[in-house]
C-alpha cells in the first residue's frame, strides 16, 4: 500500500468484511421476513401510518447493526498514534470509507425493500442521514472515550440534533 | 559511528522541566534529560517509574504540562508528522493489530513511511525468522516482539525509540538479534533510545544511562562516567566502631567492627583522601555493577 487513504480504506474492510456482511445479512433478513408474514396477512395499511412505522424500525435496526460493525470495523484510532500522519488525515480517512459503506448500505437496504415489497421509501434521506449519525457518534466517542462524564456532556447534545434530525 | 560519541551535534531528544500529573499522581516531575546525536541511550527505572510516560512525550502521544519536549528541535505534539517520521518505535505492549497477517502489516505500516525500505524489511523478516503469511494472534509473544521491532526499523529511522523492548524475549533473542540490531544503528550513526529495567543488557549496550525513579531523573551520564564514579569501598579504622563515620559522597554503609564497605559515588582517588580524612584505610576498591549502582541511587 503505497499511501495513508489506501491503507486505513483497506483496513476497514479487510477487518471488518465479516461483520459488515453478516450486518447487512441481519439487518435486513429479519425485517424482510417480518414484512412479507405480515403482507400476506393483509396486516399492512400501504396507504396508513403503520408503514411509516415499519419503515422507521427497519431503518433504525439497520443503522445500529450496520453501524456497530462499521464501528468495529474502524477499530480504535490510538493505534494510529504513533504513526507519521497528520491528525486531519486519520480522522478524514478512518470516517469517509465508512460512511461511504453506510451510504450504500442504506441504498441498497432501501432499493431492495422497495423494490420486494413494492413500496415507496425514500431512498436519499436516510443514505444521507444515516453517514452523518455514524460520524457524529465515532467523533462523539474519541473525543470523550477516556471519560464517561465527557461522553454525557458531549454526546447529550449530540444525540439531541441527530435525534431532531432524524425525527 | 560516524561522528564522535557523545556528538557535538544538537541532542536528538531535549526535554526540559517536564512535569506530567494524572490526577493526584505525579508520573513525571521535572525532568530534564538531553539524548545526543548518535549512539544507544538507556532509560532504567523500576515499574511505575515514568519510563512510559517518558516516552510518550518524546513521541507526542501525550503534551506536557509544565516544561517543554523537543525531538530533532521540533516539538513532536506541534509536528508530528516531521518527528514520527523519523522516529522508529516499538512500544511496551506491542500494540499490534491481531488480525493480520505479518505480510499484511508489512505493507500496511509501508503507507505511513515513506523511507521504507522494501529490501531492508524482507531481509529483517527473514533474520527475525518470521512467517509473512503468519497472523500476529497465532505469534508467540517473542515473534510479536520481532514483529513490531521489524516495522520499527524497515523505515531506517534516525531515532530508534524501544519501550521495554526485551520484555518477553528469550535471553538468547535479547542478546543474539536485538543486542546486535541496538548497537548496528548507533554504529551507523543513529540514535537508540530505550528503556529498560534489565540492567545486565543496559550496561552492555548503552553509551549513556538515565535512571529515573518515581517521577524524577535522578543520574543522567555516560555509561563510563557513571562506572568511575561509583564504588565500593571498604574502610579500616584503626579501632573498631559502633556507627562507621560518615564518608562524603557514601550512598550506603555495612560492616561491623573496624572494618565498614561503602558504596560511594565519586572516584577512586576522591574516596580515598576523603577516607583519610575520617581516619579510615582503604583495603578494597573495587568498580561496581550497573546493578548495584542503580539500587544504590534508589534505596540512598
Amino acid at each position: 500500500m503505497k499511501s495513508i487513504p489506501a491503507a486505513l480504506t483497506w483496513e476497514l474492510f479487510e477487518r471488518g468484511k465479516w461483520n459488515i456482511l453478516g450486518a447487512l445479512l441481519t439487518g435486513n433478513v429479519l425485517p424482510m421476513l417480518l414484512i412479507a408474514a405480515l403482507k400476506r396477512e393483509g396486516a399492512i395499511d400501504s396507504e396508513g401510518s403503520s408503514l411509516i412505522s415499519i419503515h422507521v424500525t427497519t431503518l433504525l435496526i439497520n443503522a445500529t447493526i450496520f453501524g456497530g460493525a462499521l464501528f468495529s470495523a474502524m477499530g480504535n484510532p490510538a493505534r494510529l498514534y504513533a504513526f507519521p500522519a497528520p491528525t486531519s488525515v486519520i480522522v478524514a480517512w478512518q470516517l469517509l470509507p465508512a460512511m461511504v459503506v453506510m451510504a450504500l448500505a442504506c441504498l441498497v437496504t432501501t432499493v431492495a425493500f422497495n423494490v420486494v415489497f413494492n413500496l415507496d421509501w425514500p431512498i436519499w434521506g436516510p443514505a444521507l442521514f444515516m453517514p452523518v449519525a455514524l460520524a457524529a457518534c465515532a467523533a462523539c466517542f474519541w473525543l470523550t472515550e477516556k471519560s464517561p462524564w465527557y461522553t454525557l456532556v458531549v454526546g447529550g447534545p449530540v444525540a439531541v440534533i441527530v435525534g431532531v434530525w432524524f425525527h | 559511528m560516524n561522528e564522535p560519541f557523545p556528538s557535538s551535534a544538537p541532542p536528538i531528544i531535549e526535554v526540559r522541566r517536564l512535569t506530567r500529573q494524572f490526577g493526584n499522581k505525579t508520573a513525571l516531575d521535572d525532568v530534564s534529560l538531553a539524548v545526543p546525536r548518535g549512539g544507544v541511550f538507556g532509560l532504567i527505572g523500576g515499574n511505575g517509574a515514568g519510563k512510559t510516560t517518558l516516552i510518550k512525550h518524546i513521541l507526542g502521544m501525550l503534551k506536557a504540562h509544565t516544561g517543554t519536549v523537543q525531538v530533532f528541535g521540533l516539538d513532536p505534539v506541534q509536528n508530528p508528522v516531521g518527528t514520527l517520521g523519523r522516529i522508529g518505535y516499538l512500544s511496551e505492549d506491542r500494540d499490534l493489530p491481531n488480525w493480520m497477517r505479518v505480510g499484511e502489516l508489512l505493507r500496511y505500516t509501508q503507507a505511513f513511511f515513506p523511507t521504507w525500505d522494501e529490501t531492508y524489511a524482507e531481509e529483517l523478516r527473514q533474520a527475525f525468522d518470521l512467517d509473512a503469511k503468519a497472523r500476529i494472534k497465532t505469534l508467540s509473544r517473542g515473534q510479536r516482539a520481532r514483529a513490531g521491532l521489524l516495522v520499527a526499523l524497515a523505515h531506517r529511522p534516525e531515532l530508534l525509540v524501544l519501550d521495554e523492548p526485551s520484555s518477553g524475549l528469550d535471553p538468547v533473542v535479547r542478546r543474539d538479534i536485538l543486542g546486535a540490531i541496538i548497537r548496528t544503528i548507533a554504529d551507523e550513526g543513529r540514535t537508540v533510545f530505550f528503556s529498560s529495567h534489565l540492567l545486565d543488557e543496559v550496561e552492555r549496550v548503552a553509551d549513556r544511562v538515565a535512571i529515573i525513579h518515581q517521577g524524577r531523573v535522578m543520574l543522567t551520564s555516560s555509561m563510563d562516567e557513571i562506572k568511575d564514579t561509583h564504588r565500593r569501598v571498604t574502610l579500616r579504622f584503626g579501632q573498631p566502631v559502633a556507627q562507621p563515620p560518615s564518608l562524603v559522597g557514601s550512598l550506603s554503609c555495612a560492616g561491623q567492627g573496624a572494618e565498614w564497605t561503602y558504596v560511594c559515588s565519586g572516584e577512586s582517588e576522591q574516596l580515598r583522601r576523603a577516607a583519610e580524612a575520617i581516619g579510615g584505610t582503604v583495603v578494597g576498591d573495587t568498580a561496581l555493577t550497573l546493578d548495584e549502582i542503580f539500587v544504590s541511587r534508589i534505596q540512598g
